[in-house]
């Protein structure tokens, strides 16, 4: 349970605090309502790119990890396809080197074609590092192209093309920037050992003055069409082992299925107790890994399965045991042992979370950002309610083949593409 | 007038010269396990785990002991494999059995309520696992398989190549897995790895959480399941197969190529220790070092670049990891020796040395935030032998080292011809 307090300061800013006295450490978090989502289809990887960025230093913090380090923080940032996060840990006593650091770049961030090149550059080597020079690395390059049609979660927050991120110019950034990046577009979330009325103050301190930005920024591009036959692609590449992964569209994350579709993912292939796990992998022998989880997205999302079939088996034949299992699971029904466990498991893992400043202040700003701040603390009880007839629901509103779009890798003949060369 | 803007001036930052550490309570069970304890009252949650000297450096035929841990949850006394898992999820509790180079570890943890189910759960596992045939054939093909996916990436291939040179290839900590190594493996061999390393008067329990004085019964009938006898086996020789570095180049996937060299370094117990370690932060070990400065924020050469001490119980590596842009590998490389250099012949500015200091103490702050958090800081000192009465010390001399002192470690352990190569991937010249 976290007990905070929200304040909203004249700009707009959205202020959360939450006390915890049994640490020393203080956690800052700043959401920004800004994702790929947010980017044009000729113009992706742009928030991400942007992320990085904002660590160029700004007017008055030319350089924004010196003082921060100085301080003894921490700090480091994400994107995704629907925000933008940045979070900071410091002792206590240096709150305001990291409320100032974020205030400045939330207002004066220094936007110049050096700082813009040489992270063009960096965020290239990421592109490559993490979605090119892996196996099955660009797999959600593929999977979302195919499973989304319309909406921009069509393209992956890292960016569709290399292209995309070399040609971003500066106009582009500053435009980004006063579109985006404004107080009545930001969360701020605190965690740590001071009192509220303390931290109230520092952020009006530090943040009062800034100016509340008059830009409307806009929806999400078009509504996905409602899908109507299953899709499939094969991708032929340079990988060890096939892999399939099978994606359905489902809700967002504020809709009332969401928690049902959570725990039927759990049901079928979270950890070694659950279905797919005892029947594909322990008794057939026919995967070597399987996972399954919800996007969980805030405009509809999907539920993945993601599986690598053993040597001897192709994923054709195991998309078709996925679909007996998913079968035989909608005939059995699940059981209420079964229900329980992956309710168990996600209650203790809740309880896990709540632990540390950083998890609390990332979790406020989240819950907030969903519009729904209160929920956080009632994660519990909405699991709970899930009835197997919830379950058996979702089952037939999303897991269809209608509803389906797979991506399939298949390894093409180069083996022993690593060589040793010279000695 | 113009009215001055707040964020001109920048609040004052206050020097962390002291940091908080956990109280850690030591006792033996009867059967004279040493237990270490961290308490958090009301957390609602316990971590326990069992740690025996089961890694590589025990082991008579490599790999067994990456197969005998996992394998030990593969079914054990009145439970199947299948079984075990379903009792621990039912409980949202985890038990994992895990190898590392020198160590075999079970992980326990679970809410406070299901403690007691959950230890007589785990006492089943380490006292009578069954180390199934048709288990081990299983989990050594799913391995095998899972083997192959990682050869695929560049950077795994690099650090195999690495750590081979650097320690030996017959060395245990610088061996490398392969189809045949595992195919090897038989039911006997993790019986009798078993038998000779999981025993009482070669394990140690860490307990931190939710966890108070009448909670030690359960305890001591765990260490009572546990089987008796066996040593201490923390005391090894290892050979040192020293050779003459070299460069290694393997041709590997082409849109990027990954550089990592490295050399031996030394254990935690060494004196220089806290010296070495406070250069490596400096050079590659956070976002604000020479390395991640001039190859990632000067030259935007690489998404990531660092410098570790591959810290193990017996023997330790120093190495430095970066993956980049093809005709970018030998630039990278220059760029990294250029910065060794530096710091062999340029005195560090004090701005320089108290940024590293803050920093550092900054990562203690964290490391000995919560209970968990602190146990992990106090096992390293437990199995490093450094008694935990000099914790406070170990940490303030880690912090306090001077120019001179950087210097001298750079000259000792900053010479390129101490350093093995190797590069995976396409490199152009």
């Amino acid at each position: 349970m976290i007990h905070y307090e929200k304040k909203v300061l004249s700009n707009g800013l959205t202020v959360i605090v939450e006390q915890d006295r049994s640490t020393t450490l203080a956690a800052v978090n700043v959401l920004y309502k800004v994702g790929s989502r947010n980017e044009s289809p000729e113009k992706t990887g742009f928030a991400h790119l942007f992320e990085h960025l904002m660590f160029g230093g700004s007017k008055h913090a030319p350089d924004f990890d010196g003082p921060l380090q100085s301080a003894s923080g921490e700090n480091n940032a994400y994107t995704n396809c629907d925000y933008t996060n940045y979070y900071d840990v410091v002792p206590y006593q240096n709150i305001e080197t990291a409320l100032w650091l974020e205030a400045d770049r939330m207002s004066h961030l220094n936007i110049n074609d050096d700082t813009l090149a040489l992270q063009k550059k960096v965020v290239i080597e990421e592109f490559k590092e993490v979605c090119l020079n892996k196996p099955y690395g660009d797999c959600w390059h593929h999977l979302s192209a195919l499973a989304y049609k319309s909406h921009p979660y069509k393209w992956p927050t890292i960016g569709k093309k290399i292209d995309h991120i070399q040609k971003a110019n500066l106009e582009d950034v500053r435009s980004f920037y006063h579109r985006h990046y404004h107080p009545n577009n930001a969360i701020l979330s605190v965690s740590g050992p001071l009192e509220p009325k303390e931290v109230f103050d520092l952020v009006e301190k530090w943040f009062g003055s800034l100016k509340r930005s008059g830009v409307v920024h806009p929806d999400p591009l078009g509504t996905e069409p409602i899908q109507r036959k299953p899709q499939s692609k094969d991708i032929y590449a340079d990988v060890p082992s096939p892999l399939f992964l099978m994606a359905f569209h489902m809700p967002g994350r504020n809709h009332e299925d969401y928690y049902a579709c959570d725990l039927l993912t759990d049901i079928m292939a979270n950890g070694r107790s659950s279905r797919f796990y005892n029947n594909l992998i322990r008794k057939k022998k026919m995967l070597s890994f399987i996972d399954c989880y919800v996007t969980g997205t805030f405009d509809p999302g999907l539920i993945l399965i993601e599986g690598r079939p053993m040597p001897d088996f192709s994923n054709d034949q195991c998309i078709d045991s996925i679909w007996e299992e998913i079968h035989l699971l909608r005939s059995q029904k699940p059981s209420d042992w079964e229900l329980q466990k992956v309710k168990n498991k996600i209650i203790s893992s809740l309880a896990m979370s709540d632990l540390n400043v950083l998890n609390k202040a990332i979790a406020m700003g989240y819950y907030e950002w969903l519009g729904a701040l209160d929920l956080m603390n009632h994660q519990e009880r909405l699991f709970e309610q899930v009835t197997i007839d919830d379950i058996l629901d979702a089952m037939d509103r999303y897991l269809r083949k209608d509803n389906l779009s797979v991506v399939k890798y298949i390894p093409r003949k180069n083996k022993d593409s690593m060589v040793l060369m010279v000695n | 007038m113009l009215k001055t803007n707040i964020l001109s001036t920048p609040p004052q930052i206050q020097a962390i010269k002291d940091i908080q550490l956990p109280e850690v309570e030591t006792y033996t069970t009867q059967g004279s396990i040493p237990v270490y304890e961290i308490k958090k009252p009301n957390s609602g949650i316990v971590m326990l785990e069992v740690l025996f000297y089961a890694g590589r450096p025990q082991e008579e035929k490599q790999l067994t002991s990456a197969c005998c841990a996992p394998m030990m949850r593969e079914g054990a006394g009145k439970y199947s494999s299948e079984q075990l898992s379903e009792e621990i999820d039912f409980r949202g509790a985890s038990i994992t059995i895990t190898a590392s180079m020198d160590l075999i570890t079970a992980r326990l943890v679970c809410l406070k309520k299901h403690l007691k189910e959950m230890i007589d759960i785990l006492g089943e596992i380490l006292s009578d696992p069954h180390f199934d045939q048709a288990e081990l054939k299983h989990f050594i093909n799913r391995r095998i398989e899972r083997l192959q996916v990682e050869m695929a990436k560049n950077d795994i291939v690099s650090y195999r190549e690495l750590t081979s040179g650097i320690y030996g290839e017959e060395n245990p900590y610088g061996y490398n897995s392969s189809e045949e190594k595992y195919l090897s493996i038989e039911v006997l061999d993790l019986k009798n790895f078993y038998c000779h390393t999981i025993r009482q008067n070669n394990c140690m329990f860490f307990v931190s959480g939710d966890i108070n004085s009448s909670d030690r019964d359960i305890l001591e009938y765990l260490g009572d399941k546990i089987p008796k006898g066996g040593i201490r086996l923390n005391k090894i020789n290892l050979v040192d197969h020293r050779r003459k570095p070299k460069r290694s180049v393997i041709k590997g996937h082409t849109m990027q190529t990954s550089i990592k060299i490295g050399r031996k370094a030394i254990i935690r117990k060494h004196p220089d220790f806290h010296k070495l370690n406070f250069l490596n932060t400096l050079f590659g070990g956070f976002f604000g070092s020479r390395l991640v400065t001039n190859v990632r924020e000067g030259l935007g050469m690489t998404y990531g670049i660092y410098s570790m001490i591959d810290s193990q119980l017996h023997d330790a590596g120093l190495v430095i990891s970066t993956e980049v842009a093809n005709p970018n590998v030998f630039p990278c490389l220059t760029e990294i020796y250029k910065e060794m250099d530096r710091l062999k012949t340029e005195k560090v500015a004090p701005e320089e040395l108290s940024l590293v200091a803050n920093y550092m103490m900054g990562s203690y702050l964290n490391l000995f935030d919560g209970p968990f958090n602190s146990m992990k800081a106090i096992k390293s000192l437990v199995l490093s032998d450094i008694p935990l009465s000099d914790l406070r010390a170990v940490i303030m001399a880690s912090v306090s080292v001077n120019a001179d002192d950087v210097i001298e470690m750079a000259q000792k352990y900053f010479n390129s011809e101490d350093y093995w190569e190797v590069i995976v991937g396409t490199p152009q010249i």
